[in-house]
């Protein structure tokens, strides 16, 4: 309902109500003013009429006025009639909607002025949105099929891609066959190892293709077998295999590069097949025979080094070119990969027997395989090797007829092994050969990636180094032999005249006399360390362990040397463990000579009067220390590094006693050095008051360690001289 | 009386085989010299000593093939030997030998009256 008829309704509403109201005060009113006592008949029925013709009067000025006011209110409201009309319109979608301003008061006028520019500025707007959306979406739209164009386009590529992955798949395929093959035909050149390879590498490409591999005596220079190789997947039977056989004999028929003039290829030639099958391939008799088969001939430069044959049970399988060019390409890059390496070998090889054969060393090298690489012409006069090829086992067998030095006899072909496998050299100190000497290397050979590709043996010739050996110590052997024979007999003819055995000697004849032999005692002492040293010195001292008492044996140097601690006016004390220690492996010769040498030092050196030589015997945790202590004139500091060393004696030391040969020390290293114990010395230099009240060095403090498991035995030839 | 124990010197080198003569004939003992192995063999053969003084490097036969001839005899068998020599005590051949004597002296460490003492024990006297 629009707003004018809605105020319209409103006000007769209320004009009707005012109506009533007042008819109802009338009413009221003529109650007051004519109370019902003086109410009667006749007065009643004209004052009810009186009444009714009020109330009727008052309703027809209600309703004129009512009327009136309808009239007025439309008046006002018409010409707000265009606008409703016009908002109602627009508000059903109607845009072309105006008020027509010439319908209306002046007021009004500007009004519809206004109303009429808003609604062409909406439309307008309208219009200016409509275009723009307008826009966008053809743009959208333009882009929508582009999209699509692009999609259709995308699709189409991954059509053909799909198409040439089966394609890709089976090119990877082959470049990892080729790829696994190239290794390992990089990690041998023999040729059936080689042949193998290429038959399991194709194997992985064609799982039931029967592959079968001839190769020809080309490298060989003697009987040569004649075999087929077969490999398979699957099962293979004697029909299969005699259709094989034909169809490589006539494979070979083809290839007049086999023809070679040698008379061993014309026997072979000659020969008949012999089929072995590769331990993977079953035999059943019951299978059918191939239907197809490709050939595939292995030309090295100018010959004919093998044959494969493919053959399947598939028709027409090997008449698919796809097929054909996928064994054609992984063949022609095996074959190309062969022949590179093979060049390279050679090359390496070359270098290699250039290098080997400058060496003066014997050397004898073989691959992985045991089979020898090369031999320089050092090795085949040691081995006296003929012929070309010698085996590992050859080699050894011959070696292990040679003498070998020291008692345990070693088993060459293990000794190899475990060079090789192992990765560790092993060395044979002395191995004798047609009366030359030799200490053999055996070595592992790695290649460049550390990998082992083999062994090596080196021969290095010792004869004249041995004889040199042999010659020192028969010199000295012979040496301090003649040499003790004057000597002795100086000692005894001095010792008769000593003796009164020439008549009786006065005073200073005997004198003389004892300096005489005192000093043939002294070139007796020192032949034999002389000799000492020449043992220990070529390593050859034989160090012969046994259970000693070391407790015993020190008191019986100590016994030997009471005397002569006398003499010096020195007193000898024993410290030894309360607990009796067990026995030690000792070499007792050899250990008494470093007690011996401790203890006569302790007793030479000591300062004159009575001083101490303290000789103790100590338990340790993994060792006895046996120790001797002086409170003598003490090693000075400068000459402490040099106490071991042969010949040296210190300036003080010489000075006190003339007469020692600056031996005895350098023996007792060496003996314990020999048999893994240690020597040492503690010299403080510091002043101090021996039991005369004089301050002398400080003394010295030998010490030797056994380890408590003994001294180490060595399988020398000599032992001590006496 | 009993007769004088015999004593059979082998040594090439003079002067030492002639001290020792001296030195045992002086105290009671009848020593005689063999220059080698040969004689050594011919005289012990033929005066069967009590005991032989054996030196090792001579020429024509050593003391080792002599030693060791010697007790291939019934006789030889059993004749007390010491061995005498300037060899130092660990020389391969005389390792063997020494089973087969009595003692191994090196004349260069041992004073003539204590190798007097030697034979002495060895005799038991």
């Amino acid at each position: 309902m629009s707003l004018r008829r809605k105020i319209i309704f409103s006000l007769v509403l209320i004009i009707l109500l005012f109506g009533f109201v007042a008819f109802g005060m009338a009413l009221f009113c003529f109650n007051d003013l004519f109370p019902a006592e003086e109410r009667n008949g006749a007065f009643a029925v004209s004052a009810l009429t009186s009444s009714f013709w009020l109330g009727f009067l008052i309703l027809t000025t209600i309703l004129g006025v009512g009327i009136f006011l309808s009239f007025l209110i439309n008046k006002l409201f018409k010409p707000l009639g265009p606008f409703e009309e016009a908002v109602e319109k627009m508000s059903q979608g109607d845009l072309n909607v105006r008020v027509d301003e010439n319908q209306l008061s002046n007021d009004l006028k500007k009004l519809a002025q206004a109303f009429n520019l808003m609604v062409t500025n909406v439309v307008k707007s309208r219009e200016a949105v409509d275009k723009k959306v307008g826009l966008q979406v053809a743009e959208i739209q333009e882009k929508e099929r582009e999209i699509e164009e692009q999609q259709k386009a995308t699709i189409n590529i991954l059509e053909d891609v799909n198409n040439s992955q089966e394609e890709l798949k089976l090119r990877y395929k082959e470049l990892d066959v080729i790829k696994s093959l190239t290794q390992e035909l990089g990690s041998t050149l023999e040729e059936v190892t080689v042949m193998k390879n290429i038959a399991l590498a194709m194997q992985d490409l064609f799982p039931e293709v029967v592959i079968s591999f001839v190769i020809t005596p080309i490298l060989a220079e003697e009987k040569f077998p004649k075999i087929i190789h077969v490999h398979s997947l699957g099962k293979v039977g004697s029909p299969y295999l005699k259709k094989v056989e034909k169809w490589i004999i006539a494979g070979f028929e083809k290839f007049p590069l086999y023809l070679k003039k040698q008379k061993y290829w014309q026997k072979w030639i000659k020969a008949n097949f012999s089929i072995e099958m590769d331990q993977h391939v079953r035999k059943d008799e019951e299978s059918k025979i191939p239907l197809s088969h490709l050939n595939f001939p292995i030309v090295i430069p100018n010959t004919l080094a093998g044959l494969i044959n493919f053959s399947s049970t598939v028709p027409n399988f090997f008449e698919n070119q796809k097929n054909v060019d996928v064994v054609n390409v992984i063949m022609e890059n095996a074959i190309q990969t062969i022949e590179r390496l093979k060049i390279l070998i050679t090359s390496e090889h070359s270098r290699l027997h250039d290098l080997v054969e400058s060496m003066k060393n014997g050397v004898v090298m073989f691959g992985p395989n045991r089979r020898m690489i090369v031999a320089n012409s050092s090795a085949k006069k040691v081995l006296n090797l003929r012929g070309k090829n010698c085996s590992l086992e050859n080699i050894l067998n011959s070696m292990q007829k040679g003498k070998m030095e020291g008692a345990k006899k070693i088993n060459l072909m293990d000794l190899y092994d475990i060079a090789v496998q192992e990765s560790r050299l092993q060395r044979i100190e002395s191995l004798e050969i047609d009366r030359h000497f030799y200490e053999v290397v055996i070595t592992p050979v790695n290649d460049l990636q550390e990998e082992i590709s083999g062994g090596a043996i080196i021969f290095h010739d010792i004869t004249h180094l041995k004889e040199i050996d042999r010659m020192k110590t028969e010199f000295v052997s012979v040496a301090s032999h003649q040499l003790r024979t004057p000597l002795t007999s100086i000692n005894w003819y001095v010792e008769m005249l000593q003796s009164g055995d020439a008549g009786e000697l006065n005073k200073n004849q005997k004198v003389f006399l004892d300096e005489i032999y005192k000093g043939s005692v002294r070139m007796v002492k020192l032949v034999n360390e002389l000799l000492n040293v020449s043992r220990l010195e070529t390593g050859r001292l034989r160090v012969s362990p046994k259970p000693t008492y070391l407790d015993e044996l020190i008191e019986d140097i100590i016994h030997e040397l009471e005397a002569m601690a006398n003499k010096y006016g020195c007193e000898l004390i024993f410290k030894k463990p309360k607990k009796r220690l067990p026995k030690i492996a000792l070499d007792e010769m050899l250990m008494r000579q470093v007690i011996h040498n401790f203890i006569t030092n302790a007793i030479r050196y000591s300062s004159v009067g009575k001083d101490k030589v303290t000789v103790s015997l100590l338990e340790q945790v993994d060792e006895y220390l046996v120790s001797v202590a002086d409170q003598g004139i003490g090693i000075p500091k400068e000459a402490q590094g040099k106490i071991f060393q042969k010949f040296f004696r210190a300036d003080n030391a010489r000075k006190k006693e003339g007469e020692g040969s600056g031996i005895g020390m350098y023996i007792s290293k060496m003996i314990m050095d020999a048999s893994m114990g240690r020597i040492w010395f503690e010299s403080p230099n510091r002043k101090i008051k021996n039991t005369k009240g004089k301050s002398e060095g400080g003394g010295t403090t030998f010490y030797a360690a056994i380890p408590k498991k003994g001294m180490l035995a060595h399988e020398g030839e000599r032992g001590l001289a006496t | 009386m009993n007769h004088k124990k015999k004593i059979l010197i082998v040594d090439d080198e003079r002067a030492l085989a002639k001290a020792l003569e001296i030195k045992l004939n002086h105290l009671g003992f009848e020593a005689s010299i063999a220059w080698d192995g040969e004689e050594c063999l011919e005289i012990a053969f033929r005066e069967h000593p009590d005991l032989i003084l054996m030196d090792i490097v001579m020429p024509k036969m050593d003391g080792i093939t002599a030693i060791a001839k010697l007790r291939e005899n019934e006789w030889g068998k059993n004749v007390p030997i010491i061995i005498l020599t300037n060899l130092s005590s660990a020389e391969d051949a005389t390792e063997a030998a020494k089973k087969e004597v009595y003692d191994y002296l090196v004349k260069s460490d041992w004073k003539l009256e204590d190798v007097v003492e030697k034979v002495r024990e060895v005799l038991g006297e």
